[in-house]
């Protein structure tokens, strides 16, 4: 368990809003290349680490993370060393107000997420703020701010990987990190004699902003399979059970018109056979995941979804269960060790 | 250049029915070209020859307007948008087929802002019949164009959206004389009906880079959601909008090329609209796309603005790009 | 004809399986396959039919084989089945209408009588999110006994003929497209008739929940021309003007100059209906800018495909009880014929 909580504490730590995730190709290059054959980057951004099968002309399999996170660029520089700020993905700004960044400029600054207190608007007659009445306060002054920063940087959330009771952890970026940690886990586990498919493990650009990075990086391999992998809303006070699986019994199935649903049937055969726990979600229609335009991609693609549970999504203080990222990691692997003919 | 951007405004082109105005195009850029193609959607893909990367740059040719679906008894032309009309603007002004007839959009009512649903164009007709004669189901109107000269340096009419952007790729490709990179020119089709021509024609150049001219908002600043681009402050070079993030390392080395050529450049975010710069982006395994775009005041309406300077600033940050890339 | 359309009408094949239609068609494909023509099956569930003609233009006719429908996502204490839509589906149409699930367990959408209605409740659009579908289980173990969760079910529909020429049936939407492509396959075979055409017969998956297949379809055909063979919602309904209508029943095959999601190749479509005219087959001009189908994902594929678009006007799309005029889909079968055959 250290281990894994080591891993994703240094994956969730890497900076990767979406658009800018090659600042942290290095730290995931090194990261990841133990358990990989080949690591190959593509124009747009997206990471390919590849493990090949003992087996000679292995099918191939496509498991997807995607490596960015939510989080704000820089749109204008104020006088008092204030920032102004757009929303990178699905911010809620409400959770914004107060909370610490770092801004991406020629190096790293701090900076402070401006709020107002209760004593200038009154008790309880706040109404939550538009991201253009949010300041971020970095302490310089401008002529100094602007050495440092220019339009078009982006900013992150501050706030580093904690643990809590029941093997469950908080971070910033575990959208969708616990998917990456999952993903190259399988793959540090697996054996090459055992593996029926090459991995084509795929850490996507730009999910949050468009889901363009895997569908191109999909286009690339013609993967004969792929998985793709997210957090989904973990079934908490007030979440609907038809939209949510519950935190620490396992990753989930996805069942979607989106999805392949022969290939998800015969996934979820296999796994019942082999006395696999899981969870199932049906999302009848749109998934929102990269399984939706990896499926279309180029001639086609036989997808499946799955799903971690997680709490309080596109926040800095994001919650999973380690057993589920476990339980993710054990499906793939008997996916991953499955004769193509039994999945298709 | 001004003659020629006249021209470029006068001639008929409306999302799907870019025929005139891709001739006009095809005409003007012929003598400089290696190649030039058309494509099945209609696209016009030209061709200058280098030995290194392969750079598109790309402008649409077509236009907002009108699609005739029904015409009335009385003689009056029931029509459908074709793009993002502002009916504001839209209401009580002037159109023309593209088979030349005028007509003026008519609401229904008066006392509200028109809607899609609540228009007819009038031709003059008195009867079905007559109508019929002129225009048929199935034509396309757009609103006349026009180009006036303010002020200095400023200029008023449309649709500069995006006939600024096929003049600056034009006027660039006339100076570009044995250039060391691969250039396309694309000339796109129905950017206006969701950025259409640009997927096929990047699927089928296959460039390393690729660059859309386009123009862009300048009464978009809703606090600091946005910036503030001015008109006559020079031509953007653009971050993100709604539906892209552009390839950040394209957009440093665009910022490096401009600065070095003491070429005055705007920042570009937006967090509205869209150009052909995501379908770029997207084509197959992916393309490193950006865009420099032309401010202008009052998009889709009668009178976009813009300022002359702006465009010549932009000619010489393509000429420079295409260079230095 | 009639009855091949009733067949494929009466198939369960609700977005993502589709198998069954699949297997029908091909069913009816090997009944006329000339000898060199090749079957050919893409990831996604689709089925062409290529017959050669080797380096001539490629022409591609499309109709997609799946059906809106419904799936079960949560099951209450009580067994009652809360579901999704699959596919743009009215909840308005829903209320006490049967349903059949793909094994073929029967249920019907509950509805609150309306002595249990408030006023407002009476007013307001009900949202498929609050309904619930009774298999008659009593019990939510029993209910997922007999169905599962991310089962599919569609309309309990039967096919009748109606008044003069009128067919209504579940999934007219697009089966009388593939039953057009299947009566030209046919009549090419009987006439022993060819084209100048390399001609393909797509029949693609998922154009119901708007990320089609057919864009793959184009990526793996790389088409010169598509014609795309798809129903048209029409409302010439009393009291509807000429001009909000957007086609009529009866009035013939429905071409579109332009639809809400693509705006068709006009020289294509007026060759189309050029034909049309040539061999007096009934059409009509589409009179509105609206929805969206395979046209938009297959014009923009690859490198670009010259597209047009043939209808048979339908009423009440979506539902159980589409309705089209037989008469319509005899005319789109002759121009289709009369279009890959020409000279």
């Amino acid at each position: 368990m250290n281990e894994l909580t080591n891993m994703l504490s240094e994956l969730c730590a890497f900076p990767s809003v979406s658009g800018r995730e090659r600042a942290s190709r290095e730290g995931i290059i090194a990261l990841a290349s133990p358990y990989f054959d080949e690591i190959r980057e593509d124009s747009f951004g997206n990471l390919l680490l590849i493990k090949k099968s003992a087996r000679e002309n292995a099918p191939k399999l496509m498991l997807d993370a995607h490596f960015d996170e939510v989080g704000m660029m820089v749109s204008e520089l104020h006088e008092g060393g204030f920032l102004s700020v757009c929303a990178i993905g699905g911010l809620d700004t409400r959770v914004l107000s107060a909370t610490e960044v770092t801004i991406y400029g020629k190096r790293e600054i701090y900076g402070v997420v401006s709020s107002v207190p209760p004593h200038i608007i009154g008790r309880g007659s706040a109404s939550a703020p538009k991201m253009n009445e949010l300041y971020i306060d970095t302490g310089y002054d401008l002529d100094t701010l602007k050495e440092i920063v220019s339009v078009g940087d982006v900013v992150e959330f501050k706030a580093g990987l904690i643990t809590l009771e029941n093997n469950r952890v908080v971070s910033k970026s575990l959208d969708d990190k616990a998917c990456v940690c999952a993903l190259i886990t399988t793959a540090m586990l697996c054996e090459a004699d055992k593996l029926t498919f090459d991995l084509y493990v795929t850490l996507s650009a730009q999910e949050e902003t468009g889901k363009n990075g895997a569908r191109l990086v999909a286009y690339e391999i013609e993967p004969d399979i792929a998985i793709i992998t997210d957090v989904n809303f973990a079934r908490d006070e007030g979440v609907e059970e038809t939209d949510s699986i519950e935190i620490g019994k396992g990753a989930g199935i996805d069942i979607s018109s989106f999805t392949n649903i022969p290939l998800t049937r015969k996934i979820m055969q296999i796994l019942d056979r082999a006395k696999i726990p899981y969870q199932k979600i049906c999302e009848p229609s749109r998934t929102s995941t990269n399984n939706d335009g990896v499926s279309i991609c180029g001639k086609g693609v036989r997808t499946a979804l799955m799903s971690i549970p997680l709490s309080s999504m596109h926040t800095p203080s994001e919650v999973v269960c380690l057993d589920d990222i476990i339980s993710m990691s054990r499906i793939l692997l008997e996916i991953a060790y499955t004769p193509i003919e039994e999945l298709l | 250049m001004i003659e020629l951007l006249k021209k470029l405004m006068l001639t008929h082109g409306v999302s799907g029915r870019e025929d005139k105005i891709r001739e006009l195009i095809r005409a003007q850029i012929e003598p400089y070209c290696d190649e030039i193609t058309v494509d099945p959607v209609g696209n016009l893909i030209a061709h200058i020859k280098g030995e290194g990367k392969k750079i598109m740059l790309g402008a649409h040719m077509d236009e907002i307007g009108y699609f005739a679906t029904h015409i009335t008894e009385k003689g009056f032309i029931k029509v459908s948008p074709i793009g993002g009309i502002n009916y504001l603007s839209g209401a009580f002004s002037s159109v023309v087929s593209e088979n030349g007839v005028y007509g003026v959009l008519a609401p229904t009512k008066t006392d509200e802002l028109p809607k899609a649903d609540s228009v007819y164009i009038d031709i003059g007709a008195k009867s079905k019949r007559q109508a019929e004669n002129k225009v048929k189901v199935g034509d396309f109107f757009v609103h006349t164009p026009s180009v006036k000269r303010l002020l200095g340096t400023r200029y008023v009419g449309r649709p500069f959206d995006d006939r600024v952007g096929c003049l600056v790729l034009i006027e660039a490709i006339k100076e570009i004389k044995n250039p060391k990179n691969d250039l396309y020119f694309v000339f796109t089709v129905q950017e206006e009906v969701g950025c259409k021509g640009a997927r096929p024609a990047t699927y089928t150049v296959e460039p390393d880079i690729a660059i859309a001219l386009d123009v862009t908002r300048t009464d978009d600043k809703i606090g600091s959601d946005t910036l503030n681009v001015k008109i006559g402050d020079g031509p953007t070079i653009k971050i993100k909008d709604a539906s892209v993030i552009c390839s950040h390392e394209l957009v440093v080395k665009m910022r490096e090329i401009a600065k070095a050529n003491n070429i005055k450049y705007q920042d570009e975010m937006l967090s509205r609209g869209g150009t052909d710069t995501s379908s770029m982006q997207i084509a197959r395994r992916g393309t490193r796309a950006g865009a420099i775009s032309i401010p202008c005041g009052f998009i889709h309406t009668n009178n976009e603005m813009i300022d002359i300077n702006d465009v010549r600033g932009a000619i010489k940050l393509v000429k420079a790009l295409v260079r230095e890339l | 004809m009639k009855k091949l359309l009733k067949k494929l009408c009466l198939a369960f094949g609700p977005t993502g399986l589709e198998h069954r239609v699949e297997s029908l068609i091909e069913g009816e494909i090997l009944k006329s396959m000339p000898s060199d023509a090749e079957i050919i099956r893409d990831n996604l569930g689709g089925i062409y039919l290529h017959i050669k003609n080797e380096g001539a233009p490629k022409l591609m006719l499309n109709a997609h084989m799946d059906e809106v429908g419904f799936m079960v996502t949560t099951v209450a204490e009580n067994g009652q089945i809360k579901f999704g839509s699959v596919g743009g589906i009215n909840p308005l149409i829903l209320g006490a209408k049967r349903v059949i699930f793909e094994n073929g367990v029967r249920g019907v959408i509950l509805s609150k009588p309306i002595h249990l209605l408030s006023h407002e409740e009476r007013e307001k659009c009900p949202k498929i999110s609050d309904m619930l579908v009774d298999i008659g289980a009593r019990s939510k173990e029993e209910a997922l006994s007999l169905v599962s969760i991310g089962d599919y079910f569609t309309f309990d529909s039967d096919f009748v003929e109606m008044g003069g020429s009128q067919i209504k049936a579940k999934a007219l939407d697009d089966r009388h497209g593939c039953c057009a492509m299947l009566s030209t396959i046919a009549s090419l075979a009987k006439n022993n008739a060819r084209s100048k055409y390399d001609l393909y017969f797509a029949f693609t998956t998922r154009e119901e929940i708007g990320f089609s297949s057919a864009g793959c379809a184009t990526e793996i055909i790389k088409p010169d021309y598509a014609i795309v063979i798809e129903s048209k919602a029409v409302l010439d309904l009393p009291e509807i003007s000429e001009d909000r209508c957007v086609g009529r029943l009866g009035d013939g095959a429905l071409i579109s100059y332009a639809d809400g999601g693509a705006i068709m190749d006009r020289a294509l479509t007026d060759e189309l209906i050029s034909v049309c005219k040539e061999n007096n087959i009934k059409y009509q001009i589409n009179r509105a800018v609206s929805g969206g189908n395979d046209s938009a994902p297959i014009q923009i594929g690859a490198h670009g495909t010259r597209v047009a678009l043939i209808s048979a006007p339908s009423r009440y799309i979506h539902s159980g009880a589409c309705v089209v005029d037989y008469c319509d889909l005899e005319e789109i079968c002759k121009a289709l014929y009369a279009f890959v055959t020409r000279g």
